[in-house]
């Protein structure tokens, strides 16, 4: 099957791989065709983020607090030049699900971010293994603190059940072994960098997947990232993240077998997603829920928002998608548990604070429209493009006049900016 | 379940057409638009697995010295309720509460397949249903089933509430919204300062469209809850003022049970309420931090029930608190505890049975792989409290019979539609 490539699915492409587009960003990817716009995003290393570091810089943002270091993410999910380096940072930073809450530390965070992004679409298993020599991981998940008289369960476990293998594809003599493995990986207080403590390391045999040896813990991972099973939950992961959730066990088998076959590379799984027929489905376009990241960055990008990304750290507080601070260690919840009344509230509420800095003038440079359906129409396409049902567009024409016309001067200016603060509170545009 | 009973609803909180469907006893007062008053349990989730033999102390078992030699709490700080069980020193408050028999316990609470996982014991615990996996979905939890099987449409948005930015899994129904509320005060829809003139046109196009009908799929679920949005909205304007006298920690725990205590008051058709609190996951140096989660669920839960009580309805609130599994009872190298299984349930009311425990003492001489066993199935406490307490059949809610644990005081006169 090959697929119609257009505004609507260049438009689909950038809210799923990148944080929406903008109008200059669906053009491009308009006409480089699917393959040309897919590899534009997953190459991006040649791409300067410079305009962005300067952004950021002005910011004057102090990297010492938890909303410093969380505006700083928001900052550069709204202005990189590489949105996909973000979005797959993002992916990570849900997998391996890290929170300040405990960690109490910005510069680890910090670096544990740093380390996500140069990842973002790198080696899984080698990632795996400096995640598992990561301070802020090593802090969170108390394996600094485990030794081979009383090895600490709390990593061992998690490796498996969340970071690889996935629920039922281990045994609790696994989780032990895995334990056991990782003793004497610690945390130097001094260097303030992992430290092999060989005297705390448990040497004697251990039994991993049916594997029995002196295993350490890189044995644990090279074993644990051959699995199938581990593919399966790498696959079936991006593939929600990017496609459509709970995906056909065929389909997630099929991109299991590319990222196995790739050696644990994320880049060709990625690639194979996002250019297959799957990912430009009915059932993924407008198919799942945005969450309050996509929401709060994907407005402040499509409307050309200038944000010092403060009212965005606001909502994502109140909304629990907190950059840096993850409710566990199982990350973020998707798809309509995001959805209840006071998330939606502070949807809206955001909205309104964003589009003070709003300028429709800028927005819609170069458009002309002369009645109120045209405009409708006009940011309905540039915020989607948005499929509304007939009731609701006639709803919005009458809000902006009751007779149709386009009104002039500051009732013009008002109801412009009431309309884009209404699409962004209709349920429509809770959907992604 | 009634599939068609919901969709009259919520056309404006205080609309009139609900007269057809809910029984007299429920229909709001004359007053203020309020709904009468009715049976309220409030779930308050330890999120993370609460160390229950350092919380509900079993000291007079000699093996609690010897599996505990640094986390071990001295015995003279023990808050000794009988000749075997104690308190952790942080909770005096709730000792007295104990004495004062509005609070008892539950012990060696789980369920069979218990896996020391987190995610799967919270989703068990809340489904009541431990074939639950993680790949199923519109599951919906023991407490919103009871709503959709019980509770009747009486027009409020608040029926079920969730405290904070999350619907509890517990609380997730086909039919009954939970509302999520984090701070009363500012729950409103803003419009910008600068056109005036602009915000009640602004405010009825966007109810006008949430208000239409839709067909069935993810926009229905979004549009239904922002109906439930404009319905809270109105509701919590009516709201009493906050306690000056129940002295609560300036916690989240605090603020949020400060919150119940008003929306309560409130007469605002509220049924079920869920607060969950975090932190209980200690692996490590667990001592100090144990201590404060503990002093805060004291204070708070005291202050709670102090509350109610100036309020005059601390006989028709009844807390539940609960925690997806108990630690390892042998202490670890970091001075924390690993994932148990069995663990214990706080019950608090003047409807409670208080001043005792229920289940025998943690036996730490026989123990399931380092862990205290099961001997009483989760679901017991479930059914007990929606027979005995909301005084309907906890079958279609449960799906199984559970023994009873009698732990609700039905001797008490059923106060329905009594007031202050």
């Amino acid at each position: 099957m090959s697929i119609p490539w257009n505004e609507t699915n260049a438009a689909h492409l950038y809210r799923r791989a990148a944080f929406g587009g903008t109008p200059a960003e669906i053009a491009q990817a308009t006409g480089q065709g699917l393959t040309g716009a897919v590899d534009f995003l997953v190459n991006y290393q040649g791409i300067s983020n410079a305009a962005m570091d300067q952004k950021i810089t002005a910011l004057g943002l102090d990297l010492t607090t938890t909303q410093g270091i969380a505006r700083w993410f928001i900052a550069r999910m709204i202005y990189s030049a590489r949105p996909l380096e973000e979005r797959m940072t993002w992916f990570w930073h849900d997998h391996w699900a890290t929170a300040i809450s405990k960690v109490q530390d910005q510069e680890y965070m910090l670096r544990q971010n740093k380390l996500m992004r140069s990842y973002a679409v790198g080696n899984f298993a080698k990632f795996a293994l400096d995640m598992s020599k990561d301070p802020a991981m090593l802090i969170w998940l108390d394996n600094r603190s485990s030794v081979k008289e009383h090895p600490n369960e709390n990593y061992g476990r998690e490796l498996l059940e969340l970071f690889t293998l996935g629920q039922g594809h281990y045994s609790e003599l696994d989780v032990a072994s895995s334990a056991r493995a990782f003793t004497g990986w610690g945390l130097d207080r001094q260097t303030r960098m992992f430290i092999f403590r060989s005297t705390q390391h448990d040497y004697s045999s251990k039994d991993f997947l049916g594997r029995v040896g002196t295993l350490d813990g890189g044995d644990i991972i090279s074993i644990a990232t051959g699995e199938f099973a581990h593919a399966q939950l790498i696959a079936a992961k991006a593939f929600s993240y990017f496609a459509y959730e709970y995906p056909e066990q065929d389909v997630v088998d099929r991109f299991a077998q590319i990222y196995l076959d790739g050696k644990t590379e994320i880049k060709p799984l990625v690639r194979a997603i996002l250019t297959s027929d799957e990912m430009y489905s009915s059932k993924a376009i407008w198919g799942r829920v945005k969450s309050p990241i996509d929401h709060t960055i994907m407005s402040t990008r499509q409307l050309l928002i200038d944000s010092d990304a403060r009212a965005a750290s606001g909502t994502l507080s109140v909304q629990g998608e907190y950059p840096f601070n993850p409710p566990d260690v199982s990350g973020w919840p998707t798809g309509l548990t995001w959805i209840n009344s006071g998330t939606l509230l502070s949807r809206m509420n955001y909205a309104n604070t964003l589009l003070t800095g709003f300028d429709p003038v800028k927005f819609a440079a170069g458009v002309t429209v002369t009645t109120a359906a045209a405009l409708v129409d006009l940011y309905l396409t540039r915020l989607g493009p948005l499929p509304v049902d007939a009731n609701t567009r006639t709803r919005l024409i009458s809000y902006v006049s009751a007779d149709g016309s386009l009104p002039a001067g500051a009732a013009l200016t008002a109801k412009q900016r009431g309309l884009v603060h209404m699409i962004l509170s209709l349920p429509d545009w809770q959907l992604n | 379940m009634q599939s068609t009973r919901r969709t009259f609803l919520k056309t404006g909180a205080l609309g009139v057409s609900i007269s057809f469907l809910a029984p007299d006893f429920l229909l709001k007062s004359a007053m203020g638009g309020q709904f009468a008053p009715g049976k309220v349990l409030v779930i308050l989730q330890l999120a993370g697995g609460n160390d229950t033999v350092n919380t509900f102390i079993p000291y007079a078992d000699s093996k609690y010295r010897t599996l505990r030699p640094t986390l071990g709490i001295p015995d003279a700080q023990i808050l000794k309720l009988d000749d075997r069980m104690g308190f952790h020193p942080s909770m005096s408050k709730l000792q007295t509460l104990y004495q004062r028999g509005k609070l008892a316990f539950v012990n060696n609470v789980g369920f069979a397949s218990l896996d020391r996982s987190h995610f799967r014991c919270q989703d068990v615990w809340q489904t009541a249903d431990d074939s639950y996996g993680q790949t199923q979905r519109g599951i919906t939890g023991w407490l919103g089933r009871y709503a959709d099987t019980y509770l009747p449409d009486i027009g409020s948005s608040l029926t079920t509430l969730s405290i904070g930015s999350k619907i509890a899994l517990g609380l997730n129904a086909n039919e009954v919204i939970a509302a999520a509320v984090q701070n009363a005060a500012t729950f409103d829809v803003q419009t910008d300062s600068r056109y005036p003139g602009d915000g009640a046109s602004y405010k009825a196009t966007l109810r006008a469209i949430y208000d239409s009908a839709r067909p069935p799929g993810s926009l229905e679920v979004v549009q239904n809850n922002g109906k439930e949005m404009f319905g809270s909205i109105d509701l919590l304007k009516t709201i009493p003022a906050a306690s000056t006298t129940a002295i609560y920690p300036s916690s989240g725990l605090g603020n949020g049970l400060k919150l119940i205590a008003q929306v309560l008051a409130g007469d605002l058709g509220t049924q079920a309420v869920w607060i969950s609190n975090g932190g209980f996951d200690t692996h490590g140096a667990q001592l100090n931090t144990h201590a404060n989660l503990w002093t805060d669920v004291s204070e708070s839960l005291s202050a709670f029930y102090d509350d109610l009580a100036t309020r005059g309805i601390s006989d028709r609130v009844m807390v539940m608190g609960w925690s997806e599994f108990g630690r390892r009872v042998q202490e670890n190298a970091s001075a924390g505890t690993d994932h148990g299984k069995a663990g214990t349930v706080l019950l608090m009311g003047d409807g409670i049975k208080g001043g005792t425990f229920y289940g025998d003492v943690p036996n730490l001489n026989d123990l399931d792989a380092g862990d205290l066993k099961t001997q009483i199935d989760f679901r017991s406490i479930y059914s007990t409290i929606i027979s005995d307490w909301y005084g309907k059949d906890p079958l279609p809610v449960l799906n199984t019979s559970y023994a009873n644990l009698g732990f609700v005081n039905r001797a008490r006169p059923h106060v329905r539609g009594a007031r202050r």
